[in-house]
């Protein structure tokens, strides 16, 4: 254009032009303009069909390949029904609730479930598992107090064994943070897309993705209100604005908008544009979460699947896409449900609903789920750990975009009990303690002891809380805690070391070079003479496990430590056979594992696996084991842990839950800084702390701080006894507690003890002599009961009653 | 025409055909969603990221094992000292068909677009028996090759098949997937049906078959020592986990 303009300047009309009749000027001038004229033309299609080819590139590059940036979603691992299956009908209800289905009196559909006694019919979703699918199905269950008995198809035929559809419980956003359940059209209830297409655009099918008259329409709107409000946008339109452009309003954007669309319907079929927009459409926020398409915004508002909601349901968000803010459902119900009634209309007008029943679908409530954010950061801590384990193999992009599925093993309802312990528990505590409220912390991890997988993770008393996760981060003396790795390496000395050896509970110094010598002290500061192994271990004596520690060699105790897959100092002093040594939960219960697990260690789990968005596996994280330790020594050890619960520190659990055969150690700090519980059944394992983040004193012991959570949440979760058989190479020998001798059972002072084949006693007791002291009489140990609970242990006691039936 | 009529043309000729050109090079429209699978986005995974690793908390220490089972017990055998330290525990292993997917994925996107190139790369790795090792945790390539030869020098009697109908279920599509040769499938449905039934000793000495039939004789070893623990008086089945501990001893 300058160009032309050059052109003119450089050559002004001379002065004899003025006489235009003469012929040659004439014909030059017309020349000229015409030259100009068509020079300009071809300019100025150019330009537009460079620049409609430079739109064209932008469509057709954010059109191509993936169409959004899908963030990886999290899964919690799947409900398993099945006959036998410990679980109380209140439970499967919570399960059914949090995963949205809906109870119903008539016959249920997918999603879907009726109550009737004992017996329920279930219609469990479609599901995809990162191992298999599960179709959708009728399944009819039959209950016997907290147990199923039954599991039945709907031909009533026997279902061996099924599995409910995995609650998402997170997601991994980009930094724009745009979130969509991607839906196919063929997916999409076609209730759904007339409705749409009725409300936004009844032409869709027949233009080009521009409708003038449409156009028109909203242009003489405009010009009479003189403001650019009316749209009169084809759904391609809203689509090439959505994806390409900022959401201003000018006519150059407008300009933009019109060519995009008809470039969109060159490229793409219909369908493509109409699936497109399905999952683009905007329909909400949530912070600063943006709900986008239909399939997230179902979820995001209903609890449920898009091929679930009903026609008023879709209504509601067929209204939105005019303006999901001002027709929040939420926020703005009358507002909304107004609309969705005028969207109702439309519908019956076209024959999606029957007229006669238009004034019943009117009348019905919004029917919006109250909690917005269904699963989104409702378990922070379990997340940090997945985030963490994820990040070291995922860069941050591949985890916001690529749509991966990652399948956890957290147990939602281990969680929410866990939450709901902690929660209950801490201000009880503190006001009994006379705390500052809100001056206790706690930690907590339950696992699966065969699988290692990690059934529920707190961090912090705030359940909701993602800041530093104690459970995780949080390294504090353990206390007592060390005790079974003690007389582990003991017990794995068989010739040396028995449950009834006879341990001298009495005042001793050690001398350690270069430092003041040493006195432990039991808690009570009582001595109590010879005592048998298991016993002191179950009454958490101090002065016999730092004599047997440093019989076996404080190196050797840190070893097993170790090995069990815990962490022990560098340089291990005797102090640490008392807990001197630091630990966060998850080490804690990695130790505990391999106890609980018969000497076989599992590395702990949050992830099964991790799948791409077409289901393809990328990583799959298996169950393997080591054995770190002998079987038998290890029964030995889990035999005086299920001690200290049956008549030790914890005897108040072993009242409470007296058939889950309990294993379990309290763990103490000095002046009660750390409150610690670790115990197991046969699967699950549970590790609580309770202590104050400024490590001031808390007056609490393992067995009246960190025991009342234990209790709490063991008692809510269904699971199996630990049992009771040794493993092989193990007897069982009525043994004299006093002498450590074998005795007949009608020995008074006898108690049947396991052993290490070839270790127990065969001198035989003269029975009938008198225990040289109360302690090691069974009848009478209750004098001498367990130094962490002797305390505090009947207001514990007192609580249980009250929260037990 | 004049020369500098000429010379805006020549201009405009340039453009309009630059304008033609850049037109007819635009890419024509892939087909989305239906149809024939277009080009899906490779997995973006780090090509040098290691593909499977334990989980591991901070402060979570691996320590090499230092205890080792023996078939006999002698008294002083219990102490871990008295056995000589094996190799270091692989945790959470990942089997042949995900690293493959993995190697797929990072060949095809490494040769960005050059389709020929990209294909050909991950044909060669579905055969390739590549071994990705970081160190910490590593991948046990046991690629179709390997476990059908290892599946020839297996000869195991059938594992008992007892524990409530919903673990048999399991252990019966578990040996179904392992007839088919779908050792990972065979393995997935054996580790629900432990955390169904954590003690049924049929069901880990099914799984330690599993493992070395994939070649991972290190967990073969252990998860029949575990088989064997819980295996009671089931004389058969002991006998077969010892025969699956001595092959994997044996390789």
């Amino acid at each position: 254009m300058r160009q032309h303009k050059a052109v003119i300047t450089l050559y002004p009309r001379p002065p004899y032009t003025l006489a235009l009749s003469h012929p040659y000027t004439v014909r030059h001038f017309f020349f000229t303009v015409l030259k100009l004229g068509l020079a300009l033309f071809v300019v100025g299609a150019l330009a537009i069909s460079l620049y409609a080819t430079h739109l064209d590139r932008i469509v057709q590059e954010r059109f191509s390949g993936s169409l959004w940036a899908l963030p990886a979603k999290v899964y919690a691992r799947a409900m398993e029904l099945y006959a036998g299956l410990p679980l109380s009908p209140a439970q499967l209800e919570r399960e059914l609730r949090r995963l949205g289905y809906r109870s119903v009196e008539g016959e249920p559909r997918a999603g879907e479930y009726r109550k009737a006694g004992t017996e329920w019919e279930v219609f469990a979703r479609h599901a995809e598992h990162f191992d298999g699918e599960e179709p959708e199905r009728l399944l009819r269950l039959r209950f016997e107090g907290e147990r199923l008995v039954g599991l039945w198809d709907a031909a009533r035929t026997p279902v061996a064994i099924a599995r409910l559809d995995p609650l998402v419980i997170g997601s991994f956003y980009p930094d724009k943070q745009e979130d969509r359940v991607m839906l196919r059209l063929q997916d999409t209830p076609p209730v759904l897309v007339h409705a749409l297409l009725a409300v936004e655009d009844q032409s869709f099918f027949e233009h080009h993705g521009v409708n003038p008259w449409a156009i028109m329409r909203a242009m003489l709107v405009n010009i009479g209100s003189g403001e650019l409000t009316q749209g009169g946008s084809t759904i391609t339109q809203q689509l090439a604005k959505n994806f390409f452009l900022s959401h201003e309003r000018t006519y150059v954007r407008k300009l933009n908008e019109l060519i995009m669309a008809i470039e969109l319907e060159l490229h793409y079929s219909k369908e493509q544009i109409l699936e497109a927009y399905l999952n683009e459409v905007w329909l909400g926020q949530e912070g600063s979460r943006a709900i986008h398409g239909f399939g997230l915004a179902s979820e995001f508002y209903f609890g449920r699947p898009i091929a679930e909601l009903s026609p008023d349901q879709v209504a509601t968000l067929v209204a939105m896409v005019k303006g999901a803010s001002y027709y929040n459902p939420r926020r703005n119900p009358e507002r909304t449900l107004e609309r969705r009634n005028v969207v109702l209309g439309v519908m019956a007008q076209q024959g999606l609903l029957k007229p006669e029943q238009l004034d019943l679908w009117r009348a019905r409530p919004l029917g919006v789920t109250e909690n917005a954010n269904a699963g989104q950061g409702v378990y922070p801590s379990f997340l940090q750990l997945v985030g963490q384990q994820l990040r070291k193999e995922y860069n941050e992009k591949a985890l916001s975009t690529l749509g991966l599925k990652i399948y956890t093993t957290l147990d939602p309802e281990a969680q929410m009990q866990v939450e709901k312990a902690v929660a209950e528990q801490l201000p009880v505590l503190e006001k009994s303690r006379k705390l500052p409220v809100d001056s206790l912390q706690a930690a907590v991890v339950i696992t699966e002891p065969v699988s290692g997988e990690i059934l529920a993770m707190l961090g912090d008393r705030n359940a909701r809380f993602a800041g530093f996760n104690r459970a995780l981060d949080a390294r504090r003396p353990i206390g007592s805690l060390v005790k079974p790795a003690i007389y582990l390496t003991a017990l794995e000395r068989p010739a040396q070391f028995t449950l009834s050896s006879l341990i001298a509970d009495e005042p001793m110094t050690i001398n350690q070079a270069g430092s003041v010598p040493w006195s432990p002290q039991n808690y009570d500061h009582r001595f109590r003479g010879d005592v048998p192994l298991y016993r002191a271990l179950a009454n958490s004596l101090n002065l016999p496990a730092v004599r047997v520690g440093l019989d076996v060699g404080v190196q050797e105790v840190a070893a097993t430590v170790e090995r069990l897959g815990g962490r022990a100092p560098d340089k291990p002093t005797p102090s640490m056979l008392l807990g001197a040594l630091d630990m966060a939960p998850l080490e804690v219960t990695q130790m505990m594992q391999t106890l609980a697990a018969g000497g076989f260690r599992t590395p702990m789990r949050a992830i099964r696996a991790v799948l791409d968005a077409d289901g393809k596996p990328l990583a799959r994280y298996v169950l393997t084991v080591r054995q770190d330790a002998q079987p038998q020594p290890v029964f030995l050890v889990t035999y005086a842990m299920q001690a200290t619960v049956r008549e030790g520190t914890a005897a108040a659990l072993g009242r409470a839950l007296p058939a889950l055969r309990l294993a379990g150690k309290t763990g103490t700090t000095n002046d009660m800084r750390d409150s610690w519980f670790a115990g197991f059944s046969a699967d699950r394992l549970m590790v609580v702390w309770v202590g104050r983040d400024d490590n001031q004193p808390t007056k609490l012991t393992g067995g009246s701080g960190a025991l009342p959570i234990f209790a709490q949440v063991m008692r809510a979760l269904p699971q199996q006894p630990r049992p009771a058989e040794a493993p092989p190479g193990v007897e069982w020998v009525t043994t004299d507690l006093s002498t450590g001798r074998r005795a007949t059972a009608a020995c008074p002072g006898a108690v049947e003890l396991p052993y290490i084949e070839g270790s127990a006693p065969v001198e035989w007791s003269g029975c009938g002599e008198s225990a040289p002291n109360g302690f090691l009489d069974p009848a009478g140990h209750s004098g001498a009961r367990g130094a962490d609970s002797s305390s505090n242990e009947e207001s514990l006691v007192d609580w249980l009653n009250k929260i037990l039936p | 025409m004049t020369y500098n009529s000429m010379k805006n043309n020549r201009f405009l000729i340039i453009l309009i055909a630059g304008g033609l050109l850049s037109a007819c090079s635009t890419p024509q429209a892939p087909s989305i969603y239906k149809g024939e699978p277009t080009v899906k986005p490779a997995p973006k995974v780090d090509p040098n990221a290691p593909v499977v690793r334990a989980l591991s908390a901070p402060g979570f220490k691996e320590t090499p094992l230092e205890a080792k089972p023996l078939p006999a017990k002698p008294l002083n055998s219990y102490a871990p000292s008295a056995v000589a330290p094996s190799v270091p525990m692989a945790p959470g292993v990942d089997y042949a068909q995900s690293a493959n997917t993995q190697v797929a994925a990072a060949s095809s996107q490494a040769s960005m677009g050059v389709t020929l190139a990209s294909k050909q790369a991950s044909a060669t790795s579905a055969t390739t028996t590549a071994k990705i090792n970081d160190g910490v945790g590593q991948v046990n390539q046991a690629a179709v090759a390997t476990s059908s030869k290892a599946a020839g020098a297996v000869a195991l009697p059938a594992a008992s098949l007892s524990g409530s109908p919903a673990a048999r279920e399991l252990a019966s599509s578990a040996d179904a997937s392992m007839a088919r040769g779908d050792l990972t499938a065979s393995a997935a449905s054996l580790e629900r049906a432990l955390r169904i039934e954590p003690n049924n000793a049929g069901l880990w000495s099914r799984l330690a078959e599993v493992r070395l039939r994939q070649g991972d004789t290190a967990q073969a070893e252990q998860l029949a020592l575990k088989a064997n623990g819980l295996a009671g008086a089931d004389a058969a089945l002991r006998a077969r986990n010892d025969k699956i501990v001595a092959q994997a001893r044996g390789r």
